[in-house]
This record gives structure tokens, C-alpha cells and sequence, in this order.
């Protein structure tokens, strides 16, 4: 076995694709503790379902990098459920739900009636389910996936004490003189990012899972936001490598083993949790 | 005693003609995994300049494309891999040196040399000099 993935990491793609894996699974599991402590886990899902709409366009408009259409549109949509649906008449799950769906139907339906390939069912199972997605990027998404990670990470670096305040009492972080809206502006910015870039490793339907598996893990073993926040990126990172090498290993989906590790790991963490003790 | 030795010499005989048969080359697909066969074979299509020269041992479904209406003599013989999920598929096409094809559809062993052909100005690859095993 060590003699095939050997053979296997000659290969620049494999490298890439672990590269690149690595680095979203740990943007992601930065934001997913914040996410799931904002109650909004759904989000991923339904953002994940924009991207998917917007990479449609991209794709029947014959965009070299379809990155470039994906993140804005994606960005936007991210402001206005976050921002902009506290504010109008339908609310919550509803918003997320709606531009959830129709992004969906929309993106399937104009990748049918303006299709560009001749393998249409691939080229969305691919998307939805990020088969093997992570393994057929160009050097131009690597380099852009490397940026847009080290912006993420520096940002949550340069914000976490923000971050942490406006994801536990909005209202007390409000009154402490803080700029609410302009923290969960970016917030709704960088989640926009990560799913964009998710969606290179575990396809559309599978990002949720992604971003929370690894923040509720860690939060069935750790209590304080810190812990929770560093063990979730060293379990998500860790998820993530395992998952690529045991697909490219065994031949499975790339993007749906990655979510059966996180999924095991979070039974470890919930076992642990139950008959150990967390710390 | 004799007879030992014969039958030694016969079976080493038959050995070395499988091996002959499955000679060593730069890329041997029929030893990967599904999900690294499509993606090998995807990059070698996207980014073919990368793999010219190299040899090429490839299973996969045989099947033909006629690349001209007007012309229904001009085809193209192919070998297709599908990914993990069997949702995605990629082809690559060959040109055996002794212009023996399959008959029917089927799974085939093809074994040739990587090189890039211009088709309507893209650059295309394709494995040449091949023979089917």
C-alpha cells in the first residue's frame, strides 16, 4: 500500500489536491465553530446551493476560471442572509431555504437549456458531489485556493477577539461600543470564501457537513472557544488528509469520504465524550 | 530428470512471454484506483504537454466517434474511464500500429505512447504506436 501512494504522490495533481484540501479544512473549521455557535449550520447548505447557481452561469457563459463569477455572487447572497434578512419580512430558515432551492433549480435548469458539455449528469455530480473535483484543479485555482487561505486565516487571526464576541452576546458586544454589523459583515464574507472553495473538495451537498462535523466534535471534548477552535482544526485538517489519500487509495469519492472520516471522528468524540470525559 | 528440466524451460518460456506482454511502462493505470485513473487521464487531457513521450497502459471501455459527417470513414477509437462515482467519464483515443480494432464494445488493455495532436487548432492527446494486450 505504501509502495501505491508512493507511486500516487509523483503525481503534481495529488499533490495539489492535498495542498489545497489541507487549507480548506482548516478555513472552514476556523468559521464552523462560529457558525454552529450563531445557529447558523444550515447556512453552509444553503450558500453552497448560491455557488452552485452562480457556477452554472460561469459554466454555460464558458468562464476560464469560474471562480472569478462564483465568489462575488456567492459573497453577496452570504451578506444579504446575514445582514439583510434581519431586517426584511421573511425570515430565518425561510431565506435560506428559498435562496437555497431556487439557486439549485436555477443553476440545474440553465446548465440543461444552455449546456456546454456533452456529459451534463457528470459535470453536476461532480459539483454536487465533489467526486473527484479536488483532483482536476488547474495551477490557476491552486494559487488562487492558496491566497484566499491565507487571507481567511490571517483575517481570523488579525479579527478572533471580534469574532468571539460577536458570536457569543451580540447585543453585549453592541453595547461594549463594537461595530456589529461591520464583524458580521466579514463573517458573512468569509464563509462566502470557504464555501466557494469547499466546493472544490466535497461538492455542493456536502459542504454542511464539513464545516460543522469538526466544531461539534471538538466541542463534545473541549469547553472553552480557544480549544474548541484549535482542536477542530487539527481534527478537520487531519479528517481532510486522511479522507483524500483513502479515496485516492481505495477509489472512492473524494469529497464523500472525507464527510464518512469527519463522521467517524465525531463518533469517536461523542464516545469519548460519553464514557471518558471532556476536559 | 529430463523431464523436469523441459517442463522448467517451457513454463519460464511462457513467463517471459507474459512479461514481454506486460513490459514496463511510465504510466500503468491498470494498477491504479478508479478515482486516480480518472484523474490522471483528466489532467493528461487538460494539460497534455506534461505527458508526451511517456508510455501509457490503459483499461478501459472501447468505443468509436466519427469526427466528420461528411466523411463517415474518418473514426476515432477510444478508451473511456469513468471516476469513483461513475457519474464522470473520460476518453482518450489510440492508434493501434497494426489497425486491428475490436469488433464490438468492450473492455480493453491498451498500451502506447503519449503525443498531442492539433484538432480545429486545440491540442489533443492521444496514444500512438499502440497494441492491445
Amino acid at each position: 500500500m505504501l509502495e501505491t501512494l508512493e507511486l500516487y504522490l509523483e503525481y503534481p495533481f495529488v499533490i495539489n489536491a492535498l495542498i489545497v484540501g489541507v487549507l480548506i479544512a482548516l478555513c472552514s473549521s476556523l468559521l464552523g465553530v462560529t457558525l454552529v455557535l450563531k445557529r447558523f449550520s444550515f447556512i453552509g447548505d444553503g450558500l453552497a446551493h448560491v455557488a452552485f447557481g452562480a457556477l452554472s452561469v460561469a459554466t454555460v457563459l464558458n468562464f476560464a476560471n469560474k471562480m472569478l463569477l462564483t465568489l462575488p455572487i456567492t459573497i453577496i447572497c452570504a451578506i444579504l442572509i446575514l445582514r439583510g434578512g434581519q431586517k426584511v419580512k421573511i425570515k430565518g430558515d425561510a431565506v435560506i431555504a428559498m435562496i437555497s432551492v431556487g439557486s439549485l433549480a436555477f443553476g440545474y435548469l440553465i446548465m440543461n437549456i444552455f449546456a456546454s458539455s456533452t456529459n451534463l449528469s457528470g459535470d453536476v455530480c461532480s459539483v454536487l458531489f465533489g467526486s473527484t473535483s479536488i483532483l482536476t484543479l488547474t495551477e490557476q485555482e491552486v494559487f488562487l485556493s492558496i491566497i484566499l487561505s491565507i487571507l481567511m486565516v490571517a483575517a481570523f487571526i488579525l479579527f478572533y477577539h471580534k469574532i468571539f464576541a460577536v458570536t457569543f452576546d451580540e447585543d453585549f458586544a453592541r453595547a461594549a461600543g463594537l461595530n456589529v454589523d461591520f464583524y458580521n459583515l466579514i463573517i458573512s464574507v468569509v464563509i462566502a470564501i470557504i464555501i466557494v472553495l469547499s466546493m472544490n473538495l466535497v461538492g455542493s451537498l456536502l459542504i454542511s457537513a464539513f464545516i460543522i462535523f469538526p466544531a461539534l466534535s471538538a466541542m463534545k471534548l473541549f469547553k472553552n472557544f480557544l480549544s474548541v477552535t484549535i482542536f477542530s482544526v487539527i481534527l478537520s485538517v487531519t479528517c481532510a488528509f486522511i479522507g483524500i489519500i483513502a479515496s485516492i487509495l481505495a477509489g472512492t469519492p473524494v469529497g464523500s469520504t472525507i464527510v464518512a472520516v469527519d463522521a467517524l471522528s465525531f463518533g469517536i468524540c461523542l464516545a469519548i465524550n460519553e464514557f471518558g470525559g471532556a476536559s | 530428470m529430463k523431464k523436469f528440466f523441459a517442463a522448467i524451460f517451457i513454463f519460464t518460456l511462457i513467463m517471459s512471454q507474459n512479461l514481454a506482454k506486460c513490459a514496463a511502462v511510465d504510466i500503468d493505470l491498470t494498477k491504479m484506483s478508479s478515482t486516480m485513473v480518472y484523474s490522471t487521464v483528466f489532467n493528461m487531457v487538460n494539460s497534455p504537454t506534461k505527458f508526451i513521450g511517456k508510455t501509457m497502459r490503459m483499461r478501459g471501455e472501447y468505443t468509436t466517434y466519427h469526427i466528420s459527417v461528411d466523411d463517415p470513414t474518418q473514426i476515432i477509437h477510444a478508451c473511456i474511464v469513468r471516476d469513483a462515482a461513475g457519474c464522470c467519464s473520460q476518453g482518450l483515443e489510440f492508434i493501434l500500429t497494426d489497425k486491428k480494432y475490436p469488433t464490438g464494445a468492450d473492455e480493453i488493455t491498451v498500451v502506447g505512447t503519449i503525443a498531442v495532436q492539433k484538432i480545429f487548432g486545440k491540442a489533443v492527446c492521444y496514444l500512438k504506436d499502440s497494441r492491445l494486450e
